[in-house]
């Protein structure tokens, strides 16, 4: 059974979709363009050779190619589709009649945008929607706002401007690809026979085809997002939202961590303090009358000390622990489950350096999450696991997965588990948190924390 | 006093409860009940009907003033059962909600006092007897307030002490043994702070208490 669940498990970790990233054989962005010359081996020819042909290789290449040609071809077509759509409806606006296919053409439109920015997500991130204005009260003004819509009238730009800017972009990101072609297939471009030169031409010319290509697909992806695309300042905006949030969510976080340390000190800490004093107190009393006694007493009272010290470790682990400093987060976790009386099996794989909060989340989320599972869930079997992942649009987290196959039924309000603030805190980092916990079981929580 | 105190014991750390039970047995108290909240004191004391019942502050469910709300009760309810609350920190507030009022068998320590194991018998059999008890750290804070500074000032360092202790609900044979004087020198200390704070002199130990502590309360 604990075979099948680390199966499982693994399972889970490489079921992730490959990264896609950013295209490659693309032209050196202005970060790059500083090492470029440096990464040319120039040197050892069979190394050259790779170097310039190894685009042909790559599967983006010819997405980046597709979509050049694919937005050679929609052009004209979603210029028609819209022209017509407009044409139509806007002058039977004026007997009233036009209006519900006024409203009907910017739903298509909006589709159709929808639809040209996914189709960017092919070869660069995908393109958020733009912000729409806010609806307004009533039917007339919702119309009018509909109508006046800034955004909406991108849309429209946009579509109709394909139509030039498809074979544009087609024409200079394929032209290598195009040289090549035709040399091999058909007359050739530059009169005269192909001869050796033209051969020649070719020949470097293929190797071109996808850095052209890559270059000219960066380029109309920049031009989609700013028809498309949202708003520097909203998105600036919508950042300024989360970022307060999150700092709520950090203050509220504090204050509960606060909270519990004091809670933690009073109950278990001084309590046993003061037994301890009235121990003391009392063999003092006794010591001439009651020797036997007053050793006894002093006995429990060392006991005491001990279940102090211990207390005040535990308390201390809870506030830095001095072994994530130490040994990283493959040592600390271990000895979080050190000592648990049912098998957790700890996983970190390699996983570059970290910075200190996000392995210190990552740590107090294990943490936590072990603690309820050892405390609610009556499991079998635990494991922990972390590792780093290139998500698909690009970014690389810390992912930590904790699994256990026990009850079930967590959820991040439910009492005493702790969960919501370790989701806040996590949160606060700009990560995610996923908890799935149906009745019943098993129990995977799943948090990725992005890495700088 | 030859009849046995008897007492009850009200805490939720099993731990603490266990020690003050032993406590109390060694000074050969009779703790004839040990509970640990609230409801379940308030019906101990129905049931025994101790001479004194030793109170913690924080039990559940709240844990913030069960202790203080049950002590209250008991007075109400059970005038002639004494009420010695503990607390782990000095809550003014608490303070005064048992202290104001008749301060006859009441008494207000801070946990840490179970530790002088003597000091805290004796406080405890004082307030059973129907003293008062208050804690030498709530006394020193409200010895602390500027309000009463100038006049304060009137007296000199030994009077201040007595003063201190007074406000603790110490008897003028508490204070002699606590100073190492003799009693009559306590006595003339004690007229000689009423006299100078412009108080009424006050002999019973209790009223005193009230008397000081009204007076170093008040602005």
């Amino acid at each position: 059974m604990s075979a099948d669940v680390h199966e499982r498990d693994n399972e889970q970790m490489t079921e992730l979709p490959p990264p896609t990233g950013a295209p490659v054989g693309g032209s050196p962005g202005p970060a790059r363009k500083r090492s470029f010359w440096d990464s040319v081996p120039f040197d050892d020819p069979k190394e050259a050779a790779i170097w310039w042909y190894g685009g042909l290789a790559e599967r983006q290449t010819w997405i980046n190619v597709g979509y050049l040609f694919a937005g050679l071809v929609l052009g004209p077509i979603w210029f028609t589709l819209v022209v017509t759509m407009l044409a139509v409806s806007l002058p039977l606006v004026l007997i009233g009649v036009g209006i519900p296919l006024v409203v009907l053409s910017f739903l298509a439109i909006d589709e159709l945008a929808a639809l040209e920015r996914r189709r960017a997500g092919w070869v660069g991130p995908v393109i958020p929607p733009r912000q729409k204005a806010a609806p307004a009260d009533g039917w007339w003004r919702k119309l009018v706002t509909r109508f006046t819509d800034p955004t909406r009238w991108r849309q429209v730009a946009y579509l109709l401007t394909l139509l030039l800017a498809g074979p544009v972009f087609y024409l200079l990101g394929a032209f290598p690809l195009n040289v090549v072609v035709q040399t091999l297939f058909g007359d050739s471009t530059f009169g005269g026979s192909i001869g050796l030169g033209g051969l020649i031409v070719a020949a470097i010319m293929a190797g071109a085809i996808s850095r052209v290509a890559g270059f000219a697909v960066n380029l109309v992806h920049s031009y989609v997002a700013w028809f498309l695309g949202p708003d520097r300042t909203e998105e600036l905006e919508a950042r300024v939202q989360t970022l307060s949030g999150q700092r709520q969510d950090i203050l509220d976080a504090v204050s509960a961590e606060r909270r519990r340390i004091e809670r933690n000190l009073h109950d278990g800490v001084q309590q046993q303090l003061v037994a301890l004093g009235i121990d003391i107190g009392r063999a003092s009393a006794r010591v001439d009358s009651d020797p036997e006694g007053a050793r006894e007493l002093l006995g429990e009272a060392r006991d005491k000390v001990r279940g102090a010290v211990g207390e005040l470790r535990a308390i201390g682990r809870g506030l830095h622990p001095a072994v994530l400093d130490d040994r990283g987060l493959d040592a600390a976790l271990s000895a979080v489950v050190s000592g648990a009386p049912i098998p957790v099996e700890v996983a970190v794989q390699d996983v570059p350096a970290v910075s200190t909060d996000v392995a210190e989340t990552a740590y107090y989320v294990a943490n936590e999450a072990v603690a309820n599972v050892l405390k609610h869930s009556q499991a079998r079997v635990a494991s922990i696991r972390v590792a780093s992942v290139r998500l698909p649009n690009g970014g690389e987290v810390l992912r930590l997965v904790v699994h256990d196959d026990g009850c079930g039924g967590a959820t991040l309000d439910g009492g005493g588990t702790g969960l919501a603030g370790m989701a806040a805190r996590v949160r606060a980092m700009d990560g995610t948190f996923s908890l799935d916990s149906p009745a019943g079981g098993p129990t995977t929580l799943r948090v990725d924390i992005p890495l700088r | 006093m030859s009849d046995v105190l008897r007492a009850v014991i009200a805490d939720d750390s099993v731990l603490l409860r266990d020690g003050l039970v032993r406590l109390l047995d060694d000074a050969g108290i009779a703790v004839v009940a040990a509970v640990g909240d609230g409801d379940a004191l308030v019906a101990a004391v129905e049931e025994h009907r101790p001479h004194l019942a030793v109170v913690d502050v924080r039990m559940p469910p709240t844990h913030t003033d069960e202790g203080v709300k049950a002590a209250l009760q008991i007075r109400e309810r059970f005038p002639a059962v004494a009420v010695l609350v503990l607390s782990q920190y000095v809550e003014e507030r608490y303070a005064t909600d048992l202290l104001s009022g008749d301060t006859a068998g009441v008494g207000y320590l801070l946990k840490d006092r179970v530790v002088d194991v003597e000091d805290f018998i004796a406080a405890v059999r004082r307030v059973a007897a129907g003293g008062s008890a208050v804690d030498a750290e709530v006394v020193r804070q409200l010895l602390g307030r500027t309000g009463r500074a100038t006049e304060l000032d009137r007296l000199t360092p030994r009077e201040r002490e007595v003063l201190g202790l007074m406000a603790e609900g110490l008897s003028n044979a508490g204070i002699a043994d606590r100073l190492v004087v003799s009693l009559g020198a306590v006595e003339k200390h004690i007229s000689n702070v009423f006299t100078k704070l412009d108080l009424d002199h006050e002999t019973n130990a209790h009223r005193r208490v009230l008397a000081v502590l009204t007076y170093l309360g008040s602005r």
